[in-house]
Order: structure tokens, then C-alpha cells, then sequence
């Protein structure tokens, strides 16, 4: 609360400030595109560009892996996070532990404008991470983890479109020892679930049908379905 | 509070994170704070993008210790701090084309806002972050304190500067409108 009504009313003006209808919609469709299209920084650079004339599925955030046959899919990363294993509450402390940084604190103006960076109030790091989780993580840590992913995601698809399923299967089973809570480790069980097609359909079959129950608003759905011979079973189902 | 109904429950304990979800239930949250800390609306869409840009590139790396919106308003200081910095340059680089193609200086006016925003951009960093973070957002002290990595007494003490300098702010501005009337 404050002594001034004046500036009462400009704090309640500004809560409610929002913004438009809409923006949110188009900003995420934005995002997609811009890391679909490896056109940003999140290092999807490794990744092959889409195609001219490729749709592109925006539903969320969308990594194309283009194989090698040009077929091409678009596989979706939804960039979930696997839950800690080891739950811990939010840290409520008014401090936390002492650091070495001399960061550590918010400075006053003249150094934050020296120096606004060194004084930025810390966002959860990487390197904080338990030993546990990163363990259960990226061996390539920080912001370069999406695009390892994708590096391997993009061999396996490579490799199976080469008709290459051993390799395919190596390169899924490294992303799933080295990102085993992933941000693509749904695009990984889906390629798991084509390769196995790809190698023995109907040994695959039960494989995708458990994968389409676990998943049925996946985009790779309909793909999962043609390549495993299940499209008989959707029409049934419908 | 909410923020504090959200530190009461871990967030480990929540729903499955997705760049999708934290974008639908933050987008507003990281716009609204862009444009608190300095973005004008021509530009707050494009922070707003930085900003999930970064958070897809770490959403692995979030171990959900904190509250996602204490780590969104610390990614969302970085981005705007960053763009405002490029956007000074630029600026600087063409005043200083437009000084040597007119021959003169164009000094920006600064006038008396009933904005609260521009009224922010007139205090220090650290009391403005916490300000934002207390008034407008309903943080708690702890929680703030754990953001900003000070103390719970720091909170209190910035927020009090705060308040009474932005309420000298409008006092100082309202005299000189009356003096401008007479």
C-alpha cells in the first residue's frame, strides 16, 4: 500500500493491463516457426532445412528432421520436462547458500548499468543442477543439449530411411542412455516405434499401438499408423 | 497470494512442463514485465519472443526448484536489458547520422507521464525490480528475495524507497502542472 491514491490507481491501471486478444496465438506459432526453421538461435542449426513446400506442423514447438530419402518428417518437440525423480521443495529461504560469485547480489545502479549482466538476478542454473539429474540428462548441458538431441534424432531418421535399422536403433538407444528425460524423447519412442516396423511390422504393431494409446494427440500419429499398418485399426476405431 | 500458493506447492509436484503450456500460462506474465522493465509496445512482441526463445533452449535444464515466473522474470530482464542495449546503439548511430545530415541535435523531450511505467523507468534498477515484482505482481518477500538473492530486509527496505519516490515523482509533476495552470 502506498501513502498517494494517485499512484494506487496508476498500480491498479497497470495489473490490468493485458495483452491484446490474440497475441499469445500468434507468438507461439512465431516460436514454433522460428525453431522449426533452425532460423533462431536455439541451435537447430545442425538440423537439415525443411524442404520448399513442406508443411510445417506448428501445433507446438516443431523440429523437422528431414530425411535422407526426402520423404521427410515432421516430428514434433513438445520440449517437455521429465519430472525430478528426487522431489524437492521450492526453495523459500529468504538466502540461499553463500556463492563464491561476487554476483551474488543485486548491485546499485551505477554498477548495474556498469555491469547489468554481473548483476542480473540469477536464473536457475544448469550448472546447479544435482549430479542425479544431470546424470539423467544432457551430457552436453546448457543450450547446446536441444540441438545434441536433435544431431541424434536426425541420424536415426537419417539411418532409417536408409533402410539402416541397426544404426537407427544404435543412435535411438545413445539418445535414450545420454537424454533419457529429453526434450525429444517422444520423437525418439516414435522412431523407435517406425524402426521396429521398419524391421518386423508385425512385431512393431503391438509396439505402436502401445505408443498411439500412450500418445493419441501426437502429430505422429497418422504416420506411426501407415508405417506399422494400422490404418485399418483407426478406421475400425473411429 | 498466488505466488505464494505456488511456492506452497513444489512445482515438481505439478503437471508435465511444456514450452507450449509455460507459453500459454506466461505469455502475458513475460509481457507485461517486458514492458515494466522498458520495452515500448513496437518492440515488446519481439522480446517477449527472445525471451521463450531462451526458455525452449534451458526448459530442459529448469529443475522446477522455483517458481517459473521468477525464472521467466530473470530471463526477461537479461533479454530486455540485452535489447535495450542494442537498441541504444542503434539509436546513437542514427542521431548521429541525423546530427551530421541536419546539423543539429534532436534531444528528446521528456514530458510527465500519469503512465506508471514511465513512472518505473525513473527509479534505480533495484527498487524498480522489486516494486514490479511486490506491487504488481503479488511476489512475496521470500520469494523475491530468493530471485534477486538478497535479503528478506533489503526486500522491504527497496520497496519502501520505492513507493516513496515514485509518490515524490507524481508530486513533483503534479506541482509542475498546477504552476504551468496559474
Amino acid at each position: 500500500m502506498t501513502n498517494s491514491p494517485e499512484l494506487e490507481r496508476l498500480m491498479r491501471a497497470e495489473r490490468a493491463e493485458s495483452p491484446a486478444p490474440g497475441t499469445a496465438e500468434r507468438g507461439f506459432e512465431r516460436l514454433s516457426r522460428a525453431i522449426a526453421t533452425g532460423a533462431v538461435p536455439v541451435a537447430l542449426s545442425a538440423v537439415a532445412a525443411p524442404a520448399a513446400g513442406k508443411t510445417l506442423l506448428v501445433q507446438a514447438a516443431t523440429a523437422l528432421l528431414i530425411g535422407a530419402s526426402g520423404a521427410g518428417v515432421a516430428v514434433t518437440a513438445w520440449y517437455a520436462v521429465e519430472q525430478p525423480s528426487a522431489p524437492e521443495p521450492a526453495r523459500i529461504g529468504p538466502r540461499r547458500a553463500p556463492e563464491p560469485s561476487p554476483r551474488s547480489d543485486l548491485a546499485p545502479s551505477a554498477a548495474l548499468s556498469a555491469a547489468p549482466e554481473a548483476a542480473l538476478p540469477p536464473a536457475p542454473r544448469p550448472s546447479a543442477r544435482s549430479g542425479a539429474s544431470a546424470a539423467a540428462g544432457s551430457t552436453t548441458g546448457g543450450a547446446s543439449s536441444l540441438q545434441a538431441e536433435l544431431e541424434i534424432l536426425r541420424q536415426a531418421k537419417g539411418a532409417l530411411d536408409a533402410g539402416d535399422a541397426a544404426t537407427a536403433s544404435a543412435r535411438l538407444e545413445q539418445h535414450a542412455r545420454e537424454f533419457p528425460g529429453g526434450a525429444l524423447r517422444l520423437e525418439r519412442e516414435a522412431l523407435r516405434v517406425l524402426a521396429r516396423c521398419a524391421s518386423d511390422r508385425v512385431a512393431g504393431a503391438g509396439r505402436a499401438r502401445a505408443f498411439l494409446n500412450a500418445n493419441p494427440g501426437s502429430p505422429l500419429v497418422d504416420r506411426v499408423r501407415r508405417a506399422c499398418g494400422l490404418d485399418g485399426e483407426a478406421k475400425i476405431e473411429k | 497470494m498466488p505466488a505464494t500458493l505456488e511456492l506452497a506447492v513444489p512445482l515438481v509436484a505439478a503437471p508435465e512442463l511444456s514450452l507450449e503450456a509455460l507459453y500459454q500460462a506466461h505469455h502475458a506474465f513475460v509481457w507485461r514485465n517486458a514492458r515494466r522493465l522498458g520495452c515500448s509496445d513496437a518492440w515488446v512482441d519481439d522480446a517477449v519472443h527472445e525471451v521463450f526463445l531462451v526458455v525452449a533452449n534451458r526448459l530442459q535444464d529448469f529443475e522446477g526448484r522455483s517458481s517459473p515466473r521468477t525464472w521467466l522474470f530473470a530471463i526477461t530482464y537479461r533479454v530486455v536489458l540485452r535489447m535495450q542495449r542494442d537498441r541504444a546503439r542503434y539509436a546513437k548511430r542514427l542521431l548521429s547520422f541525423a546530427e551530421q545530415t541536419a546539423g543539429g541535435s534532436a534531444a528528446p523531450a521528456v514530458e510527465a507521464s500519469r503512465d506508471l511505467r514511465e513512472l518505473l523507468l525513473q527509479l534505480a534498477e533495484p527498487k524498480r525490480l522489486v516494486f514490479i515484482l511486490v506491487e504488481l505482481e503479488g511476489f512475496t518477500a521470500a520469494e523475491i528475495a530468493h530471485t534477486l538473492d538478497i535479503s528478506a530486509g533489503t526486500v522491504a527496505t527497496r520497496l519502501r524507497a520505492a513507493r516513496l519516490e515514485l509518490e515524490r515523482i507524481l508530486e513533483r509533476q503534479r506541482a509542475r502542472e498546477r504552476s504551468l495552470l496559474r
